[in-house]
Parts: structure tokens; sequence; C-alpha cells
């Protein structure tokens, strides 16, 4: 079991923005994986990756992120999936010991071991501060915690968007229920102290509410109630979907806790974070982001010049305001070029382009890396 | 031509500290100290009066000097998913929780403890008060 199943084969560092010591890490590492399906997980984890980067606000703070792949190799593929909660049985050897039915009951919790994992990222990189594990499996499951666990069934990666919410962020759960509308008895009204995660609320004044700053003032609050504290309410949104206000039904209660927008990733698997998480993970982020450097460069006469991107789509790292210096001269820039890297990372060079026929003088911004 | 920002944190050491739980018992398993950027502190006056589960370093005198609210690494319960749109995450208790979680925190010289703070890692916690969940010695710093 565990450790002897398999072995780790090695880091590479697939979105690159710079010295760990300054930017964001994520680690993901791979589980189930036999050593020959290691270039799948690459592709797995592209896929990931490529999910994360168009998921706002992760996009415009990408270049305060960095992103790190273990390759774990296991004995045998994909997870174990006991009998006691309807599965095959089927008991493979892997690294981090892999489950569904994590806890017994229930089929969908799939787990590791989660101090296995945490051994492999503290060796690897001690600059980790969020955690995944991409299971080789397709049956649908996942689990959070301080590891994200999650399969490759269509629509998995968003357990690790929403437990990335929790870990990195400190979201609360949106959802105003605890196993379930009509099956909790004990959940009708919230009546303990002011929640310390930053969305979920049981103020509803405008000057001291957590999220103020994102309410327009003709947005009244509470912003929707919940008529019956019973039950869920589910009903329609009364304002528009991109309202910030008040919305009864937060933090496994029916009534009492409310939440920014109606729908949040936090509430439901599917949606974008709401804009109250979308400013706390811009906040958290922040301190990542690269420096800007200005500078001034010279472009010799019908020369081009390829300036390396990280990613592109940000402005960080494209060679933007390019303001020729030169007086009656002119530039021009080519849509980024792309280069698949033997390591499975992927660059991007944007040109700039030299028309004239003399030497020209411009300005850039860009980024530190 | 480099234009520094002021108000971005640079990095600094930090304490790794990894905890492994099984129920309502905590131990520290390890400690690294490593250069990195992490959040800076929440308002400490906050930290023991919200619902839910902070980090508090404190020093010699046992007054607060770095804390973060989070979510609780320890808790009795388990984030279930389904692909049922209307239940597409529920919480599901799990009475004997057992695993392991990483804290951050910056390396000051003068912290002597840190202690996790909030409701009780039990089955409807939440309905209890706040209080100190562990407490633990930090060995002196090896820079």
């Amino acid at each position: 079991m565990g450790k002897s199943d398999g072995n780790v084969i090695g880091m590479t560092k697939i979105v690159d923005h710079g010295d760990p010591s300054q930017r964001w890490n994520l680690v993901i590492l791979s589980e189930g994986y036999q050593s020959g399906q290691l270039n799948q997980f690459q592709t797995d984890v592209q896929s990931f990756v490529k999910t994360m980067y168009q998921t706002p606000p992760y996009d415009e703070m990408w270049c305060g992120i960095n992103i790190y792949r273990i390759d774990v190799s296991s004995t045998d593929s994909g997870a174990a999936d006991p009998v006691a909660c309807g599965g095959t049985g089927y008991a493979p050897h892997t690294y981090f010991d892999a489950t569904f039915c994590g806890d017994g009951k229930i089929q969908r919790l799939l787990t590791v071991n989660n101090g296995t994992v945490h051994d492999v990222v503290n060796a690897q990189l001690p600059q980790a501060h969020m955690i995944m594990v991409i299971v080789n499996s397709t049956e649908y499951g996942g689990s959070g915690g301080s590891v994200a666990t999650f399969s490759l069934a269509s629509g998995a990666d968003e357990i690790g968007l929403h437990e990335m919410g929790h870990t990195a962020f400190g979201f609360a759960d949106e959802y105003c229920y605890y196993q379930g509308c009509g099956i909790d008895t004990d959940r009708n009204n919230y009546s303990g102290s002011e929640p310390g995660q930053p969305n979920i609320t049981t103020d509803t004044n405008r000057t001291t509410i957590k999220w103020g700053s994102l309410i327009a003032a003709s947005t009244a609050l509470p912003t929707m109630s919940n008529p019956d504290c019973t039950q869920c309410n589910n009903g329609p949104n009364p304002v528009s979907a991109d309202t910030v206000g008040a919305f009864e039904g937060a933090g496994y209660y029916h009534c009492g806790l409310y939440r920014g927008q109606y729908a949040c990733r936090m509430r439901a698997l599917g949606n974008p974070y709401c804009a109250v998480c979308q400013q706390v993970i811009r906040q958290t982020l922040a301190p990542y982001m690269p420096s800007w450097v200005y500078g001034t460069n010279t472009i010799n006469a019908g020369d081009t010049q390829d300036w390396w991107l990280w990613w592109p789509g940000y402005p960080g790292f494209e060679v933007i305001g390019v303001q020729v210096v030169t007086p009656g001269s002119e530039l021009r820039t080519d849509t980024p070029g792309i280069q698949q890297n033997g390591d499975g990372s992927t660059t991007y060079f944007i040109s700039v382009i030299n028309p004239e026929s003399n030497d020209v003088e411009f300005h850039f911004r860009g980024s530190t890396l | 031509m480099s234009v520094p920002n002021a108000q971005l944190p640079r990095p600094s050491l930090v304490r790794r500290l990894t905890f492994a739980y099984d129920g309502d018992q905590v131990r520290l398993v390890s400690e690294q100290q490593v250069t990195m950027i992490i959040p800076p502190s929440d308002p400490l006056d906050r930290l023991e009066k919200t619902a839910g589960f902070s980090v508090i370093l404190r020093d010699e005198r046992g007054e607060p000097i770095y804390g973060r609210i989070s979510e609780s690494p320890f808790r009795f319960d388990e984030e279930v998913f389904d692909r049922d749109p209307k239940r597409s995450i529920r919480r599901e208790t799990n009475l004997h929780p057992k695993g392991t979680f990483v804290v951050l925190v910056p390396a000051i010289d003068n912290a002597r403890r840190l202690e996790f703070f909030g409701h009780p890692p039990k089955p409807k916690a939440h309905l209890e008060s706040p209080r100190r969940l562990a407490s633990f010695t930090l060995a002196p710093l090896t820079h």
C-alpha cells in the first residue's frame, strides 16, 4: 500500500511566472496513473490549467500564479471502488491510496492519503500554497480539505475550483442546506455570531456589510429573503444575475445567513465565482503579481523582434503600449506565436515589427519575470 | 527601468507547519522554514470574536501577533459532490475524521505559541462558542 506502490518521478513547472518565493504556487499531483500513462496526466493537467485560466478572476491574476505538475506513478491504474458503496470491488495498488467511498458510505467521496500527498509536496515544493490531486478515473468523484481531489469525469474539475475557494481563499459554503433541501430538520435559522469567512454574513446593514463596496445604492437589502425558514428558498432571482446584495440562505442555513449574489461556485458547482468571491481572490493574489517594468528599446529598420511571453491574453506579458519615440515612425505587433516545449509547458511570443526604413526607438511596458 | 511597488509584500521567512489529526486530537508533525509570500494577518481583534476557525500566532506575553481566519482544516464532516444540479454539493457527517494539513505563518522571532481557535471539531459544533482548540509551543527559529 501507499508509497511502495509507485514512485515520485519528478516535478515540472508548467506555468512559470517567476521565482516560487514571489508567486502563488499551485501544485497538481497524479494518482492512479501507471508510468506509461503519465503522458496522459500531462494532458489532463493542461486541460485543468486551461479551465482555471478561463475562470475569472484567475485570468486577470494569472501573472501571479505558478503551476507545478508532480508526476507520481502507481503500480496500478485508477482508484479503489469498494463494494461497501455498491462499487466493483476493484482494489488497485496506487501511491496515494485513492478510493471512492472514502468514508465507507458515500460512493462519490473520492479521497487520497493526504499525509502522503503532503510528504511529497513538502519535499518537492515547500512554497506550495494549494495542492490538488487528479485521480485517473472517469467515475465522478472528489473531496476537499487540505488537498483538493477530483477525478477525470466531465465536470469534476469544478470540484477542484470549489475546493480551492475553501482552502486557498477561506470561503464558506454558500448553499443553504447541510445534507439537502427537504432532508435537514435543524437548519432553519442561524443563531450564531458573525462568520469569519468573507463570503457569508448575518449583516444586512448597507454601511457595515462585508461586501458593501460592491452593492449599488439602488439595491434593496436584504435583496432576497426566505419566506419559509423551514425550507430552502429555491425561488427565482428577484434581481438581475449580476446584482450584488444580500441573499438569504447560506452557510448550511435556510435563514439568518446571507450570501452576496444569487449564484456562486461556492453555492453550486457550475457557476462562476460570485463578485464577492472574485474580489477576495483578487485581493489575496495581488501581493503575488509581478511588478511592472517600463523601458525603452531600439529596433533596427526592417527588423522583427520576438518578445517571449508565458501566457497569451494577459497584458502583463504582452509588449503593450509600444509607443514610438522616434518621430514619424510606426511599429506594428503580430498575434502571439505558440511554442510547445518538451516538458509539456507552452510559451508564447509576440513580434514587434519595424516596417520603417529607419531604426525606431520605442517605449514598452511589460512585467518582470 | 524598474518601478517598484512599495505596497507589495516582499518574500520573507515562513514556517510551514504540518499537522496530523485523528478525531479531535491534533499533533504537529513537522516544520520547515521557507522563503515565500503569505497573506497578511487578519485584524487581530477579530480572531476570537467571529464564528469559524482561526490560526493565531502569539508572542511571549500571549498577545496575538499574526492570525488568519479560515475554513477549519479538521472537521467532522465531508463535502460530497453529485451530478444532481439541485444538490451538486452537500455535507455528510464523518464521525472519525483523520488527515493532515499545513499551516503557513510568518517566522517571527518573538513568536512562542501557535493556537487553533474556533468551534469544537465535532458535529453541530457551530452551535457552541468558539474556544481554543489546540496550542503548540514553537521551537526557536533556526535562522
